[in-house]
């Protein structure tokens, strides 16, 4: 009788083990295919996983970045005197250019007054710190202490004082997440200086370069020529620094972004006024 | 006294998960060695709790798992969380053939199964979400993975003794 019961009982546990099993698998297929279809529940889940796992992922790593962190002070103690001596030479080179700089700012802005022009498209949104940055495996993004409780929104650009960073590709109500424009599935519109070249950049596997996807009439800018956003697809506004270019080749040209994307600490959000 | 009734080798594995999950998605300045080689640990752990460990609860702890390193590391559903669930379903299907196998041939079979996953997550993801297949840093996790395979099942037996 005993051991009628719990054969019973052993059955009916792997009844349930089997349909929990078959139930993970179902839900592992839906999301997977709802994600394709850009579902709102995998919208949600995706916001709610970054807004949670971030603070957490962020307490146990904490030691680990305490530690790393030390050595990296322990570095900069090491080359102290080196880096004094390339400051005390870069201050002096600044200098001049600072003279410089104060002198085609006064011109620019006479200029401005002359045409009347309103160039600053710009709406700062939000002015924000890092929570945390992919590591470089696959997707090249960051997170950011900005969501929709401060007004920041998918698709909105993101800069920092170098240049264009990228775009929040999902947002929830206090996190955002920021698709770097080194990433392979980045898209974005540039043009040069003079305008007559346009095309659409995205970044290289290892994220180190930017590569063009796209050139508009197979024109080809030359070396050292300034990227700059042109505005094209309204998701970036124009005139957003992005690069330089360093190499041109048949399919295309390869350039490096003004943005140091392992050094970012502050960045803003911007909108299309 | 009381704590030592939970603290079993399957809970020393899921710490270690959770540190090894949290070193993966973060970015450490200067050290960004750390996330892939905590990548390549996460998959060794996830391979020997499926062998050795084998329970219904590992299903939703892989799912969770799988779910959190897809939307954490590409923003996308799909590679991570489906090779954890059928890894997971496979690996049930063959134990009863493995555990005939000498500790050589186990390692190798790990290491294998490491390197095969892997390579699977990379082709998907470059199948269904456009990320170029990066043979630097598929090369990178297999000398990670070659490396620290010895070591890793060291630390692991003596783990399985606790």
């Amino acid at each position: 009788m005993f051991y009628q019961t719990k054969i019973r009982h052993l059955t009916k546990a792997k009844n349930i083990g089997k349909l929990y099993i078959t139930i993970l698998f179902i839900l592992t297929f839906l999301l997977i295919l709802f994600n394709k279809t850009d579902y709102l529940v995998v919208n949600k889940i995706k916001s709610l996983s970054t807004e949670v796992l971030s603070p957490v992922s962020g307490f146990i790593t904490s030691p680990i970045k305490a530690v790393t962190q030390a050595v990296n002070k322990i570095n900069e103690i090491r080359f102290l005197q080196q880096d004094n001596l390339k400051l005390k030479e870069e201050v002096k080179r600044l200098k001049k250019w600072h003279i410089l700089a104060i002198k085609n700012q006064r011109e620019n802005n006479a200029y401005k007054k002359l045409l009347n022009s309103t160039t600053n498209n710009i709406n700062i949104v939000k002015t924000t710190t890092i929570i945390s940055q992919t590591p470089d495996i696959y997707a090249k993004s960051i997170f950011i202490k900005a969501g929709m409780n401060h007004g920041v929104f998918e698709d909105f650009a993101v800069i920092n004082e170098r240049g264009l960073v990228g775009k929040v590709v999902s947002s929830s109500d206090n996190n955002s997440r920021v698709l770097l424009i080194n990433d392979q599935n980045s898209s974005v519109p540039v043009t040069t200086m003079s305008k007559k070249f346009n095309a659409v950049i995205k970044g290289t596997a290892d994220g180190k370069y930017l590569i063009s996807s796209f050139v508009k009439d197979e024109k080809k800018p030359k070396i050292g020529d300034v990227l700059l956003t042109s505005g094209n697809a309204r998701v970036f506004s124009s005139g957003i620094l992005v690069g330089k270019v360093i190499k041109i080749s048949e399919d295309g040209f390869l350039a490096l972004p003004y943005v140091d994307f392992n050094n970012l600490e502050f960045v803003q959000v911007i909108n299309i006024k | 006294m009381l704590l030592s009734r939970y603290l079993t080798p399957f809970t020393y594995y899921n710490l270690i998960l959770i540190i090894l999950f949290s070193l993966s998605i973060r970015s450490i300045e200067s050290f960004s060695i750390i996330s892939s080689i905590s990548y390549v640990f996460i998959h060794f752990v996830i391979i020997y709790l499926g062998l050795y460990y084998y329970r219904i609860a590992l299903y939703s702890i892989y799912f969770l798992y799988g779910l959190g390193f897809d939307i954490l590391l590409i923003n996308q559903i799909g590679p991570h969380l489906f090779i954890f669930m059928t890894l997971l379903f496979f690996i049930n299907l063959l134990k009863k053939y493995f555990i005939y196998l000498s500790y050589l041939r186990i390692y190798l079979l790990i290491l294998f199964i490491q390197l095969l996953i892997i390579l699977l997550e990379m082709l998907l993801m470059n199948f269904f979400f456009d990320y170029n297949f990066n043979l630097n840093e598929y090369i990178k996790f297999v000398f990670i993975s070659i490396i620290s395979s010895y070591p890793v099942f060291f630390i692991f037996s003596k783990i399985d003794n606790l």
